[in-house]
């Protein structure tokens, strides 16, 4: 017994390793040879940080606000109706994390910008000379950017809460009169607060640090996030003084966020989850009269899939230009015979599946222990959330140093998958631990009488209670690493190439089409995961 | 429950394994170290063509470290001081002269075939950065959109023009950083003033070639700011001759990259023999479908090269010019190109 403590206690500290590695190592070196008072008061004292400051924190909160706005529908209707394809709309509204934000960036503006399917339409049907829609280069193209990331986000985050909301809540409410109405008010709403201030926390923090995506789209300098700066001061400039200090600055503010999502989540997990075959309230079958929601899933796939089906498109065209009459082409497929096509591809699947069995195991291991020690959840959490609020900028630049200072080069692959473990794990261990902390004490009690061990408790009885858990958190560790860019550019070993990677080169080589073609293989290969994954979870183990 | 545990530390033993069983062997081969940019080690981009050749050739293994924009890796060599190990840097451009030589990151050396190279070329006479290749920054239009191209930076400013121009931002790309310094390099303190007017005209501000070039291809706008060898690509990949560049009347302002070797350098022969190699035709031949740019040494170039003209004006700012200006360059430009 004392043995598997000594093991468990291993494993446990494992997640604390990697995380101070990747991430606080990487931040403390930077700040060391960086961070001063002068840089602080450079900062504080200058106009323009500040406006931009203003501007990071505006442009966050709105597509925060409309992101929640907009999803909140949608995560009603995952919720409470059942349809063909919902399987694979729920693994669609999951792809967007994945693709890289200039592919992201171009499936936009193959949409909608004036060259865009639509504005081509437009000027065919009405004979125009000039784009009739101008949608791009302004705040509103931001937001569109923003929202087409996050309102998949905010749904995937709050349906499965609302999912689990407990019947005999309703039932109480319906016995005491309440209409349905006042049982959206009262039982609803308040059961939601938590899910939904920790998706907008989250979603803020990730909009306030967004950076080529507000430059491109927003179309003049005046937005400029504080990424921007910090890119300008850490490459362009070369004063890293005054980078820490807006950095550190930046990561202040995504931390405040940071703690608002960890309180709201960690509150959260305290509601009981519903027990039994009648736990829930049974999702209705969606039909032709539910037109409102009919309509919304309708929007939710041209919002959602529309640039990435832009993406697809341009795939199988072979030219650049104004007259597309260049007819249709498979040549960028075949250009996957060659192994610079190819291998992206297995070594995105290779990192990926590692980094999803990694992720996994490690949160399991950590959410028994904040199951056993509830006090200390709160901390856990914000030492793995922190590393959200860190400049990936800077972050690079820390790393660089940390690795170069290390004197020798560790294995490239393993480093990748232990960087990206480190990069999902705050959101696995929240996916799992949510689960983990309500799992009914009694079933463990009873399987114990019963003579179980361990091992047996959890394979019958523990996993099965989180398993909803542990395949979100592998849906989601999947995505974060399928699409990751800055640690696959740094760490990956000579030659070892992932997708994400591959699109940036690729556009950087001029083979804008070629990359499209990439794009899709990668969008097409998340889809069949998440809809794998997902399938997986609805088998009863 | 120990099953379990055991079967997961297997599990990762095996993946290192995994991970591990491409691991170079140990040799005794001797090695050179290199930091490039990340265009440079591109599948698409020179390293896999030519590191095989230098291999080869001398037998020396090239082991390439982090990729990352020139300015990140002369950042990155300027904060370790020494210590990675590291031999080389390839990518080192004309703008980044003054940081290198005020870091005294590297040593002089003048390699074979020097003599070979165009003398304004050569853009560090100490030869600490040894140049490799060059471009010019130039307007690059869809001719299917734009029959008469502006020939000026004045011409740009027509009105005619209205949001049919594509930049870069010279804070967060080098091509936006060239531009910049092409309008000071011509209007002098007149540059505020120039892009005030030319804003009217800008599409939009990317932030880095890839994305500008890329809302180019897609026909957002029928200009973009790039270089003299983009419609190269087109005409060599894509059979396709509409895409064209325009050389300007008061000339174009050049890019030359170059490679310098670290000092403290732990295989500074093997440095000096790559640096030789750099000005042999066998490397330099490669750069034109590669790196898309001109080779330093007279080399014959592809047809499609023919799309690509050589200005015979280029322009340039001295190092110490930009060493101690860019700041107030990069804030004029702001302050100029604000929506108020």
């Amino acid at each position: 017994m004392r043995k598997n403590r000594l093991l468990l206690l291993l494993l446990f500290i494992v997640p604390f390793l990697l995380l101070t590695i990747f991430f606080y190592v990487p931040m403390i070196t930077v700040f060391i040879n960086g961070f001063s008072k002068e840089g602080l008061k450079a900062v504080l004292t200058d106009n323009y940080c500040r406006s931009i400051c203003l501007f990071s924190l505006k442009q966050g909160v709105l597509s925060t606000l409309l992101s929640a706005a907009i999803g909140f529908p949608g995560a009603y209707i995952l919720a409470r109706y059942t349809f063909r394809g919902k399987g694979f709309l729920k693994a669609l509204i999951t792809v967007p994390y994945v693709l890289p934000p200039i592919a992201a960036v171009l499936g936009i503006v193959l949409l909608i910008g004036n060259n865009g399917i639509i504005n081509r339409a437009l000027m065919a049907l009405s004979g125009a000379e000039q784009p009739p829609l101008h949608l791009l280069y302004s705040l509103k193209a931001i937001l569109i950017a923003h929202t087409f990331y996050n309102i998949p986000f905010f749904i995937r985050f709050v349906y499965p809460v609302w999912e689990n909301i407990p019947a005999s809540m309703y039932e109480a409410g319906k016995s005491l009169g309440a209409g349905r109405w006042r049982l959206f008010r009262t039982v609803t709403c308040p059961w939601l607060l938590c899910a939904i201030i920790a998706a907008c926390a989250l979603i803020f923090v990730l909009c306030f640090m967004s950076f080529s995506i507000v430059l491109v789209l927003g179309g003049n300098p005046q937005y400029s996030t504080m990424e921007v700066e910090i890119y300008k001061l850490a490459r362009t400039t070369s004063n890293i003084t005054k980078a820490c200090a807006l950095g550190g600055l930046e990561s202040l503010i995504s931390l405040l966020f940071i703690s608002l999502y960890t309180a709201a989540g960690h509150q959260q997990s305290s509601y009981p989850l519903p027990s039994g075959k009648h736990g829930t309230v049974p999702a209705k079958k969606l039909s032709m009269h539910h037109f409102p929601a009919l309509i919304y899933i309708v929007f939710l796939l041209i919002y959602v899939a529309m640039p990435m089906v832009t993406i697809a498109l341009n795939s199988f065209t072979g030219k650049s230009g104004w007259n597309k009459e260049n007819g249709l082409t498979l040549k960028w497929y075949k250009a996957f015979a060659q192994p610079n096509m190819y291998n992206p591809v297995f070594n995105t699947l290779f990192i990926a599946i590692f980094t999803v069995i990694c992720a996994i195991v490690l949160s399991i291991i950590i959410s028994a222990v904040i199951s056993r020690w509830p006090k200390g959840s709160f901390l856990i959490q914000i030492f793995f959330f922190a590393s959200l609020g860190i400049s990936s900028i800077l972050l690079s630049l820390g790393f660089m140093l940390t690795i170069s200072n290390l004197g020798f080069r560790p294995n490239g692959k393993l480093l990748l998958i232990a960087v990206h473990t480190a990069a999902v794990l705050p959101f696995t261990i929240k996916a799992i631990s949510l689960f983990y902390s309500r799992i009914n004490r009694r079933c463990i009690e009873c399987a114990q009488s019963l003579g179980a061990k361990q091992l047996r408790i959890l394979w019958t009885v523990k996993l099965p209670m989180i398993k909803n858990g542990i395949f979100t958190a592998g849906i989601f560790a999947f995505a974060v690493s399928a699409g990751e860019v800055n640690g696959a550019l740094m760490l990956a070993p000579e030659g070892f190439t992932t997708m994400p990677v591959a699109i940036y080169r690729l556009i950087g080589a001029y083979r804008f089409y070629q990359a499209c073609a990439m794009g899709t293989v990668l969008l097409l290969i998340c889809i069949a995961a998440f809809y794998a994954i997902d399938r997986l979870g609805e088998i009863n183990l | 429950m120990k099953k379990l545990l055991v079967s997961v530390l297997c599990l990762i033993c095996a993946a290192s394994a995994f991970a591990g069983a491409s691991k170079e062997k140990a040799s005794d081969a001797p090695v050179l170290v290199v930091y490039a940019t990340e265009s440079f080690l591109s599948e698409w981009g020179p390293a896999p063509v030519v590191f095989p050749k230098f291999e080869e050739k001398y037998g020396i293994k090239i082991e390439q470290r982090q990729g990352g924009s020139a300015g990140e890796i002369v950042n990155l060599a300027i904060m370790e001081k020494g210590k990675a190990g590291a031999d080389i840097i390839i990518g080192v451009d004309n703008n980044l002269l003054s940081t290198v030589l005020k870091n005294d990151l590297f040593v002089p050396y003048k390699p074979a075939g020097i003599e070979k190279v165009k003398d304004n070329l050569i853009f560090d006479k100490s030869y600490h950065v040894i140049p490799y290749d060059y471009r010019f920054f130039s307007l690059v239009y869809d001719s299917n959109r734009i029959k008469n191209p502006p020939k000026s930076l004045d011409d740009l400013l027509d009105p005619k023009y209205k949001k049919s121009l594509i930049v870069m931002d010279p804070r967060t790309s080098s091509p936006g950083l060239g531009f910049l310094m092409w309008t000071v390099k011509c209007k002098g303190e007149g540059y505020k003033e120039y892009w005030k007017k030319l804003m009217p005209n800008v599409l939009t501000v990317s932030e880095s070639w890839s994305s500008g070039y890329g809302l180019f291809t897609s026909g957002e706008a029928p200009m973009v700011m790039s270089y003299t060898t983009s419609p190269a690509y087109h005409v060599e990949y894509e059979k396709d001759e509409h895409i064209k560049t325009v050389l300007f009347n008061e000339g174009n302002y050049m890019q030359t990259e170059g490679i310098g070797i670290l000092k403290n350098a732990p295989h500074m022969d093997a440095a000096k023999k790559f640096l030789d190699f750099v000005l042999t035709e066998d490397f330099q031949k490669e750069l034109a479908l590669t790196n898309w740019m001109y080779p330093v040494i007279e080399t014959p170039l592809p047809d499609s090269y023919r799309s690509a003209p050589v200005s015979d004006r280029p322009l340039l700012l001295t190092a110490e010019d930009i060493d101690k200006n860019l700041d107030s360059w990069l804030n004029g430009w702001l302050e100029s190109t604000l929506n108020k």
